[in-house]
């Protein structure tokens, strides 16, 4: 029984049904936020430390997300937060009335760093609504080409993009006194990165100059080499199609694969060593490092790498074959992992407008998913973008984000869920490099040119946080890394059987209505399209990225997005500032960026009207000339 | 290998109306370019990305020329080409355009700072810069769904207005002067310094909460 807060139950065949006797099993009260800015306008008439901290843009989060937080400087604490998207994104609208072949195409243009993830995600879409099964070694192939996106992704954030916030430059500037201790500070794994003391590490993580950042550039450029091996060029290929890939496999391409794969065997064990130190030191600096960013772990993810021996592309068998992933799909709730169904994923999302730049749509044409089970009135097959701009508004709206839930709750969406819920599962397919013991992953990374063979395990934390949020990422490079192995040596065992099919052809036909949704995962977590194709057009076209959810504002009910209750819950620990004037705000950004933040994934266009400052214009991709 | 590229930064690949749009590209890869080995390059992604397939190449390149929409406070719809003069760029400032390269910015900015940081530019770099007060393609579909209602295919697809077919034949004819002749060939050429690219803004505003403020 995984839902708690939507009236659905499931009969004895584990088919979800509306429960009786609820009259309108869809409706909320919207609260009313009047009473939030009463409160806040109390507190600071009695407080002159109470100041607006505006982060507009995040800069580092591509300028389309602005951060608005009320602080108490004296009391150093939160007030309030307000996530704000301040672009729109007109990729459904775009799509809708087109050729459905065209939407692999157009999607993948809604992110320039990680535009495979969303060609996947819009194949799968298709292949479920008309009903297309890929080749087996189409399958791996696809799953090769995630594996190298992850592996360009999750080193660029971990060095390039959180990294600078734990840097000598930085921490010596913000916190003296942790940077000081940091000169004496044993480094526990100098086994994995040579250094040996943290006052080194945060050296190398200085931007521009450190070697961990140049290196994690460097990185980004193998795996790049690698995906554009198989996949022709990147981002933005054009090899993956609905039915498989369209990629001409040599006999050669797998092996150069594996020697641009190999050079993450050091390294990961590498980006394991660097970011459990730093955390580790942090924490035992100033415990309350751990609710920097603490939240209850709710997190969704779809699982992503499908098996070629159970992915048929149908919504029917989608739980037996979602299960069978490379990583497991599920819903986990304040730590309990409560379902790893897709088919429940798919019928507890919803997603909301009442705080967003969006009418509220009034047509819901579907009341069941493809196997006759309910989805509410608000679920993306419902759904109809209608935009609405206007001013910014706390007490109304003020973000062109939507607000995504999954039971009526808000989540989080990241690289680490696919690491929380397959290590919590148990159920990942038996495999030499990776292994789920339902409470740690455990990773067997191979001997690299300078490291010998070794176990990694990762284990579910005690705490949630901003820094946990980082460690998993770090050991979700080895994750990818472990599954791209297991993928190589079967796509080799498929080339040397001469299974070397890797499409299926496929016609749009001309009559009738299909629908489909690609569950898959970027970089950056959940990803999501749902497809309506009538008549042989797209009627509906609706995309639900990481960014969207954990971005979100709050939900009609209140309750505050993932950014939004994460920054409320941080303590300030920044100590070397004597005013508002010299407050860097890191805890709040490093907050922020725990969530790897990528906003051109979730909108596209200026608000306007707005009494909100945007304080430079930026040209996101997809946009421009 | 080509010896020259043109590098089309912040192109949208759908809208065919939306400034200038694929019908810019479809011009510029129809056009004639003499004896001169030129390459047509969308530049529609992260700079770093861009960067280092840059540094890849085997064979210098002679030239570059990068084709996009800026808003530099200019005459609306007027068309400029400025030569990138390289100077080294504060660090800060640097990491600030990094940050958002990775993050899936696409702006010729950042582009020329960052290619310039890690060397990737031949000693003649051009700028044809269309000044544009609208750069989001999402204002376009905001503006067009008033017009045409939902039907996105029909916005999409929709040819460039009489304003924008002149802006188009404008790029091209100093694109195509710039590829062909370089410096020489451009009267009245203007630098582009560091100094003179869009900054990137504090990301940090703080200011007080008086009691009438939420």
């Amino acid at each position: 029984m995984c839902f708690q807060n939507l009236p659905i139950e499931f009969d004895e065949q584990g088919r979800a049904h509306l429960k009786k006797g609820v009259a309108n099993p869809y409706d909320y009260k919207v609260e009313n936020l009047e009473e939030r800015e009463a409160r806040l306008k109390d507190i600071a008439a009695k407080n002159g430390q109470i100041r607006d901290v505006d982060f507009d843009p995040v800069t580092r989060v591509a300028g389309a997300l602005a951060f608005h937080s009320t602080v108490d400087l004296e009391n150093r604490s939160v007030l309030e937060t307000n996530s704000m998207a301040t672009l729109f994104r007109g990729y459904e609208v775009i799509l809708r009335g087109r050729d459905p072949r065209d939407a692999a195409f157009i999607s993948s243009r809604a992110c320039g760093v990680c535009g495979g993830v969303h060609s996947t995600a819009s194949a799968l879409s298709l292949e479920m609504a008309l009903g297309i099964k890929p080749p087996p070694m189409g399958i791996l192939i696809r799953n090769l080409l995630l594996s190298c996106e992850y592996l360009y992704d999750n080193p660029l954030h971990l060095f390039v993009l959180a990294g600078p916030d734990f840097s000598a430059s930085l921490v010596r500037d913000t916190n003296p006194e942790i940077w000081e201790k940091a000169q004496s500070a044993p480094a526990k794994h100098s086994d994995l990165h040579g250094y040996n003391y943290i006052a080194e590490i945060m050296e190398d993580l200085n931007p521009l100059t450190g070697k961990l950042y140049l290196e994690a550039l460097e990185m980004t450029r193998v795996a790049r080499e690698a995906y554009v091996l198989l996949g022709g060029k990147y981002p933005h290929p054009e090899t993956v199609i609905p039915g498989g890939v369209t990629t001409t496999l040599t006999p050669t391409m797998l092996s150069e694969f594996y020697l641009k794969i190999c050079q993450f065997f050091d390294y990961a064990q590498k980006c394991v060593g660097v970011w459990d130190d730093i955390y580790d030191f942090f924490y035992e600096c100033d415990p309350a490092y751990k609710r920097v960013g603490e939240l209850p772990a709710t997190m969704v993810d779809f699982g992503q790498w499908d098996h070629e021996d159970y992915y048929d592309a149908t919504y029917e068998n989608c739980n037996e074959w979602g299960e069978k992933r490379w990583s497991t799909p599920g819903a986990v709730v304040d730590g309990k992992l409560v379902t790893t169904r897709l088919q429940d994923l798919n019928v507890g999302t919803e997603e909301f407008v009442e705080h967003s730049y969006y009418e509220n749509w009034t047509d819901a044409p579907f009341d069941t998913d493809l196997a006759g089970q309910p989805i509410s009135p608000y679920h993306p097959w419902n759904k109809t973008t209608i935009p609405r701009p206007g001013s910014q508004n706390w007490k109304e709206r003020y973000s062109w984000s939507t607000t995504p839930t999954w039971d009526r709750r808000v989540f989080e969406a990241g690289a680490y869920a696919r690491v929380y819920i397959s290590a919590l599962a148990g159920k990942l397919p038996k495999s030499d490099y990776v292994q789920s013991t339902g409470s740690s992953l455990v990773l067997n990374v191979p001997k690299g040119a300078n490291l010998p063979a070794r176990r990694l395990e990762w284990k579910v934390p005690e705490v949630w946080n901003a820094f946990e949020r980082n460690r998993a990422r770090a050991y979700a490079v080895a994750f990818n890394l472990m599954v791209t192995l297991e993928n190589w040596k079967r796509a080799q065992d498929l080339q040397k059987r001469g299974e070397t099919q890797v499409h299926t052809p496929f016609e749009i036909p001309r009559k009738g209505r299909y629908r489909g949704v690609g569950f898959w995962g970027a970089g950056r977590g959940y990803l999501a399209h749902w497809c309506v194709i009538e008549d042989g057009l797209l009627s509906n076209y609706q995309i639900v990225t990481p960014s969207t959810i954990n971005a979100c504002p709050k939900t009609p009910w209140g309750e505050a997005g993932a950014y939004e209750q994460a920054v409320l819950n941080s303590p300030l620990l920044e100590s070397n500032f004597s005013d508002a004037e010299d407050f860097r705000g890191i805890d709040i950004l490093r907050v922020i960026r725990s969530f790897d933040p990528c906003m051109p994934c979730t909108t596209h266009v200026m608000v306007e009207g707005s009494d909100q400052v945007i304080s430079r214009e930026v040209t996101t991709c997809a946009c421009g000339v | 290998m080509a010896s020259i590229l043109v590098g089309i930064v912040g192109y949208d690949p759908f809208v065919r109306s939306f400034p200038l749009g694929p019908s810019f590209l479809e011009r510029l890869r129809a056009t004639s370019w003499g004896d001169e080995n030129v390459e047509i390059c969308e530049f529609n992604w992260s700079p770093v990305a861009i960067v280092q397939d840059l540094q890849s190449r085997s064979a210098p390149l002679k030239r570059v020329v990068l084709v996009s929409t800026t808003d530099r406070a200019r005459k609306p719809y007027s068309v400029h080409v400025r030569r990138w003069v390289p100077a080294p760029i504060a660090p800060d400032a640097l990491q600030e355009r990094i940050f958002e390269a990775v993050t899936g910015v696409v702006h010729v900015d950042n582009l020329l700072a960052i290619g310039a940081h890690f060397g990737v530019w031949p000693p003649e770099v051009f700028s044809v810069e269309v000044e544009f007060p609208f750069v989001n393609v999402g204002d376009y579909i905001l503006q067009a769904l008033d017009r045409v209602g939902s039907n996105g295919a029909q916005i999409s697809d929709a040819e460039p207005d009489e304003r924008t077919g002149h802006l188009i034949e404008q790029a091209l004819r100093m694109t195509r002067q710039a590829v062909l002749k370089g410096a020489e060939g451009l009267a009245g050429l203007l630098p582009l310094h560091a100094r003179d690219l869009t900054p990137v803004a504090r990301f940090c505003h703080s200011h007080s909460v008086d009691a009438g403020v939420g």
